[in-house]
């Protein structure tokens, strides 16, 4: 069950190594995959690009989506991830400084399952990841046929 | 044959005597023209008649009969005179003739005795002339005595006829040739006898007779002779008459004396019978004579009461003929007293005139001194004497006399049929004035005089005598009465007619309002005889009604009436046209006397008018003015007229009501035509079936023509239309015919100087009987400015679209970037802090060890410094979301947002003790997301700066200030100085220091900006310690 990993898309390198840490921190990244760019994340979810050959049947159990992406949006990475067959039902959680209220509105219109606003103090942070991380891996019963 | 001179007897009579009346022609007939021929031919034996016949016109008849006896003594003489004459004339006769010689007197009139005398007489006179030829003189035979008493008694018979008088001659006659009493007692009707005479020898006896009589009358029931032969006509002869007789007869023994005192030997009583009729009978006694009648006796007794019975019946008959033509005399004078003023009454004459000659031929024809025509007032007042005669007050209808239901006028009105009183000193059906006794009234007669609806009043009669009114009295008066009644009504309906033609006329002629009104005060006052006329209106005003027009009769002078009058106005209510203006009905006063109320009227009366009326003049249920008519005479108009004016008062209503709607109308029209001038309009009608086009002046100059150059048809106005636009007027007006539909159309025409012009042209069907479109008639206005104008305007509108369009372009590139800026803050601001604070994190965990304590002390520091900016960074974004964020106005329950906020805020804080308040009901308009953090950020403030407050307390409300309602949030927390209010609602700006109460200093810039967005203001109120109040308004 845990092994089936995250999929962590964040373009700013030190959230990317603050948020490792913190999902190291409760042992919850057994399997973390970070694409930089939207566009890497779906080449990665759908196994083009760089992935091409990756086994698309194995799919993270969740997505951990910034939407302030370069290339690709998050939104847009968010859109084509519910519009694809293979990964209509993946999990995703909209992770993002922004509390603007179209984002938000926007993400869950979308189909996002949850979002989530990235506080400064890092330590809130921690305790989100932690519960997020949680909630996700472990007690979500992810959706048959996987 | 025997001769008859007739001694200047008229023709006429004279054929009467002569002919068949006179008996057969038994005897020859003289003219004789002159006494003289008469007495020279009996002296020289030329003429020997045995009677003579002296005619009325015979000069001293008295002394031309001696001088006819002396020439022959057996001639007999008849005069004849005037009934009026035969009295005096007969007694002159009597006693001029003695001895007595064959000589009467009758009357021209009573011509049946007349001839029966000359008849008789012819007889006699010849009996004696035979006498004297067989020369039995002197002694003469029984027979001839009994001949000559009877002869006697004829001509004592004949000589009068006041029968008593000859009946008591004849019975002085047979005593004592046939009795030694004889008594004659006539019938004088059914059961009552009247002793007309008794003779006795010794006229002292007489007397005594008389007496006897009296005491004892025969009565009809009784056993008494006379009696006897009424009932049976026949006589009775009684030769012997024996005491047991006496005794049989007396009532009673002094009666059974007198009789016995009588000596009665024998008793005969005869019939007197004429016509079948007995009228009477004669008593023959015998006493001291000591004679028995025998048989011959009788006979000649019945032959006297024969002949006294004829005489009795003609003087009856002669009576009764001249008591009937005394009858029908007076009854004709009453008829032609009636029949005449029935004339006066038919010929039209004033009613006025007729009862003036009225009261005088009632007076005249009763006899009586005085007479009266009164006239009933409405409801019970005095009656006023209209005309009389032998009255002390006179009948010029200025007097008035009390005549209630207890006078004898009032008791004939009730009674309704003639009340006659013999005598009022006895009366007692009703009450007599005093004053009527004192003028010496004691007889009266009353008759009603008709009318419609109510009687008119009494024509009365007073005489100063006691006496009865026959039926001819009564007829007579009735008649009078009917006469005057009918005439009153005729006059006043032909008084009636005259109003109401002379006042149609008036209207017809629809002259000038003044000179109408004018005619019509004059037609009232000269057909009505009223002498003054008055015509109240209002004043322009409305508020007063003065004088408007005045009519008086010419040569009555009223001057203090008429000035005052001129001069008067009143207000509604006040005097009476005030008082028939409010009212609306008519007002009539009998005597302006019983007005002293007001004062106009008390001129009037000074004036000499008494009577008066007013009635409205009606339109519908308004009063538009008041009639005033004034009279000389006590009067009141009666019922009829009061309806005919009324009629009348409606009539000048519609004609004063016409002549303001002319005038109004004329107003109308000048101010239309001032209308159409100056709003360039004109009207125009067209008759759609001959195709012909009507227009106004103005329309013409619209359409750029002189007057009346227009063509006049539908395609002359067709052709003024603009080419490109005259398809469209002629399929729109072909469709509003066709469709009913009302004409509405914008189009332009071509004036004849090239000019184009916009007009609108409006228009209505007008249909003839079968519902066919047959006219339009229609308004058109010049609208070439307005639709300038219009143009103008889209232009101008096109202009400031556009430049509203830039405008909102450039403002959507504004927020379009400060959205682009904020999200900007939101991500980019946001994302370094968040490494700054996550990076010294991590050292503070993975590298405590390597750090010393101040290191880690620094490193807090940055923490707590970013996440600092961060908190600012929010707040930043949060402002410029109020700021931009859009507005949805709805209905806002402040005092639910209050409730809501406060049990959030005791939800997060249930330690706190805060007495909060809130007014129920306080409902704004806004959006309530914004009103909802700006309630929350001002209670928050209220809840925070309370905090040391021991018994904290919080307040929301509204209050009205300067008329508009105003919400306040108000706490006893710490306050604040008023001297910093300025930096109250500036951003970032807080009055306390952050160690004091915390905050960042945008809670009261987000509220100030929320309340600006809806258009409201904020203040505050507050002292250090004192608590704060925030108001706002919306």
């Amino acid at each position: 069950m845990l092994n089936r990993g995250i999929l962590l898309v964040e373009d700013n390198e030190d959230h990317e190594v603050l948020a490792l840490r913190a999902l190291r921190k409760h042992n919850l990244a057994n399997e973390i995959t970070v694409t930089r760019d939207g566009a890497e994340a779906l080449d990665y979810l759908f196994g083009m690009g760089p992935y091409t050959g990756r086994d698309t049947r194995r799919m993270p159990q969740v997505v951990m989506l910034d939407l302030k992406l370069p290339k690709v949006d998050g939104l847009e990475v968010l859109r084509r991830i519910r519009a694809d067959e293979r990964t209509r039902l993946l999990p995703v959680v909209v992770l993002t400084s922004s509390d603007e209220e179209r984002d938000i509105v926007e993400s869950y219109s979308l189909g996002a399952n949850s979002y989530i606003r990235k506080p400064v103090d890092f330590q809130q942070f921690m305790d989100a990841t932690r519960q997020l991380g949680l909630y996700w891996l472990v007690l979500n019963e992810p959706p048959p046929g996987r | 044959m025997g001769t008859v001179a007739l001694l200047q007897v008229a023709a006429e009579m004279a054929d009467r005597l002569g002919g068949a009346e006179a008996g057969d022609g038994s005897h020859q007939v003289l003219r004789i023209p002159e006494p003289s021929r008469l007495l020279d031919g009996m002296a020289e034996g030329r003429l020997t008649p045995d009677v003579v016949v002296l005619g009325e016109a015979v000069p001293n008849p008295v002394r031309l009969v001696r001088r006819i006896c002396t020439l022959d003594r057996h001639v007999a003489t008849l005069v004849l005179c005037p009934p009026d004459q035969h009295l005096r004339v007969s007694r002159t006769l009597r006693r001029a003739q003695q001895p007595r010689t064959d000589v009467a007197c009758l009357t021209v009139t009573d011509v049946p005795t007349l001839t029966a005398w000359v008849a008789a007489a012819v007889e006699r006179v010849q009996q004696r002339r035979e006498q004297e030829r067989v020369g039995a003189k002197g002694t003469g035979t029984d027979a001839e005595q009994q001949l000559k008493f009877l002869s006697e008694a004829s001509f004592h018979l004949a000589s009068s006829l006041d029968y008593p008088t000859t009946l008591a001659s004849v019975a002085r006659l047979a005593v004592p040739r046939l009795a030694d009493w004889c008594a004659v007692d006539i019938l004088e009707e059914a059961e009552v006898l009247s002793s007309v005479a008794v003779a006795h020898v010794d006229p002292s006896k007489v007397d005594w007779a008389r007496d006897l009589r009296h005491r004892y009358p025969s009565r009809p029931e009784g056993t008494s002779a006379v009696w006897r032969v009424l009932r049976s006509g026949l006589s009775e002869l009684h030769t012997d008459v024996p005491d047991t007789a006496l005794t049989a007869a007396a009532e009673d023994a002094e009666h059974l004396r007198l009789l016995r005192q009588i000596g009665m030997r024998s008793l005969a009583v005869v019939p007197l019978v004429a016509r079948g009729r007995t009228l009477g009978a004669i008593s023959f006694v015998s006493a001291e004579s000591g004679r028995r009648f025998g048989a011959a006796d009788l006979s000649l007794m019945e032959e006297l009461a024969r002949r006294a019975a004829l005489a009795v019946d003609s003087a009856r008959l002669y009576r009764d003929a001249q008591e009937a033509a005394q009858h029908w005399q007076e009854a004709q004078a009453l008829q032609l007293a009636q029949a005449e003023l029935g004339l006066r009454g038919l010929a039209g004459d004033h009613p006025q005139a007729l009862m003036d000659d009225a009261v005088h031929r009632v007076a005249g024809a009763l006899g009586v001194e005085s007479a009266a025509v009164l006239e009933l007032p409405p409801a019970q007042r005095a009656m006023v004497v209209r005309a009389s005669t032998g009255w002390a007050n006179g009948g010029d209808g200025t007097a008035a006399i009390e005549a209630g239901i207890h006078s004898q006028a009032g008791y004939t009105l009730d009674a309704g049929v003639p009340v006659i009183a013999a005598d009022l000193r006895q009366e007692t059906r009703f009450a007599v004035p005093p004053q009527l006794l004192e003028s010496g009234a004691i007889s009266s007669i009353t008759v009603v005089i008709q009318g419609r609806p109510r009687p008119y009043g009494i024509l009365a009669a007073h005489g100063t005598r006691a006496r009865p009114f026959g039926q001819n009295d009564i007829s007579m008066m009735q008649g009078v009465a009917n006469v005057l009644s009918t005439a009153i009504a005729r006059y006043r309906s032909e008084r009636h007619q005259a109003v109401q033609h002379a006042v149609a006329i008036a209207l017809a002629a629809s002259a000038e309002q003044d000179d109408t009104l004018d005619a019509i005060l004059a037609a009232v006052c000269e057909c009505l005889d009223w002498e003054v006329g008055v015509c109240w209106l209002p004043e322009a005003t409305g508020e007063r009604m003065a004088c408007s027009r005045l009519w008086q009769r010419p040569g009555h002078v009223a001057p203090e009436f008429v000035a005052v009058t001129r001069g008067s106005s009143f207000l509604p209510g006040e005097g009476l046209p005030g008082r028939v203006w409010v009212g609306g009905q008519s007002e009539w006063t009998e005597d302006l006397a019983t007005m002293a109320e007001f004062k106009r009227m008390q001129c009037a009366v000074r004036d000499g008018l008494h009577g008066a009326f007013w009635f409205p003049i009606l339109l519908g249920g308004r009063v538009l003015g008041v009639m005033e008519f004034l009279s000389r005479e006590i009067r009141w108009p009666d019922e009829n007229l009061l309806q005919t004016l009324l009629i009348t008062g409606r009539q000048i209503g519609q004609f004063v009501e016409r002549k303001r709607a002319e005038a109004a109308l004329r107003a109308s029209e000048e101010r239309l035509r001032l209308a159409l001038e100056a709003g360039r309009m004109g009207t125009w009608e067209w008759n759609i079936a001959s195709g012909d086009v009507t227009w106004s002046d103005s329309l013409e100059a619209m359409h750029g023509f002189a007057p009346g150059t227009f063509g006049g048809t539908f395609a002359a106005y067709l052709s003024h239309v603009h080419p490109e636009d005259s398809p469209l007027v002629l399929s729109h007006l072909s469709e509003v015919v066709r469709q009913g539909t009302d004409h509405d159309l914008e189009y332009r025409v071509i004036r004849p100087d090239g000019a184009v012009r916009w007009v609108h042209g409006t228009g209505q069907l007008v249909r003839d009987a079968d519902g066919r479109p047959c006219w339009m008639i229609g308004v058109c206005m010049d609208v070439t400015d307005r639709k300038e104008s219009e143009k103008q305007v889209r232009t101008l509108n096109a202009q400031l679209e556009h430049r509203v369009a830039e405008r909102t372009a450039e403002l959507a590139a504004a927020l379009t970037e400060l959205e682009a800026f904020s999200y900007s803050v939101s991500h980019d601001l946001r994302a370094p802090l968040r490494s700054i604070d996550g990076f010294s994190l991590a050292l503070l965990e993975d590298c405590a060890g390597q750090i010393n304590e101040q290191g880690q002390d620094y490193l807090r520091r940055i923490r707590c410094a970013s996440q600092r900016m961060a908190q600012l960074i929010d707040v930043l974004l949060h402002l410029s979301r109020v700021t931009r964020s859009e507005m949805r106005r709805t209905a806002v329950d402040l005092s639910s947002l209050v409730r809501d906020t406060v049990a959030e805020l005791q939800r997060n804080n249930p330690d706190r003790r805060v007495d909060v308040l809130v007014q129920d009901g306080i409902i704004v308009h806004g959006d309530e997301q914004l009103l909802r953090l700006a309630v929350e950020n001002l209670l928050d403030n209220a809840w925070k700066f309370t905090r040391r407050r021991a018994a904290a307390r919080v307040e929301f409300g509204a209050e009205e200030q300067v008329g508009r309602p105003v919400y306040f949030v108000r706490d006893n927390g710490a306050g604040f100085d008023m001297a910093y209010a300025d930096k109250l609602f500036v951003a970032f700006e807080r009055l306390h220091g952050a160690g004091e109460f915390e905050g960042v200093g945008v809670g009261l810039a987000t509220v100030h900006r929320i309340i600006g967005r809806h258009g409201g203001q904020i203040w505050a109120q507050a002292a250090v310690d004192q608590g704060a109040t925030f108001y706002f308004t919306l």
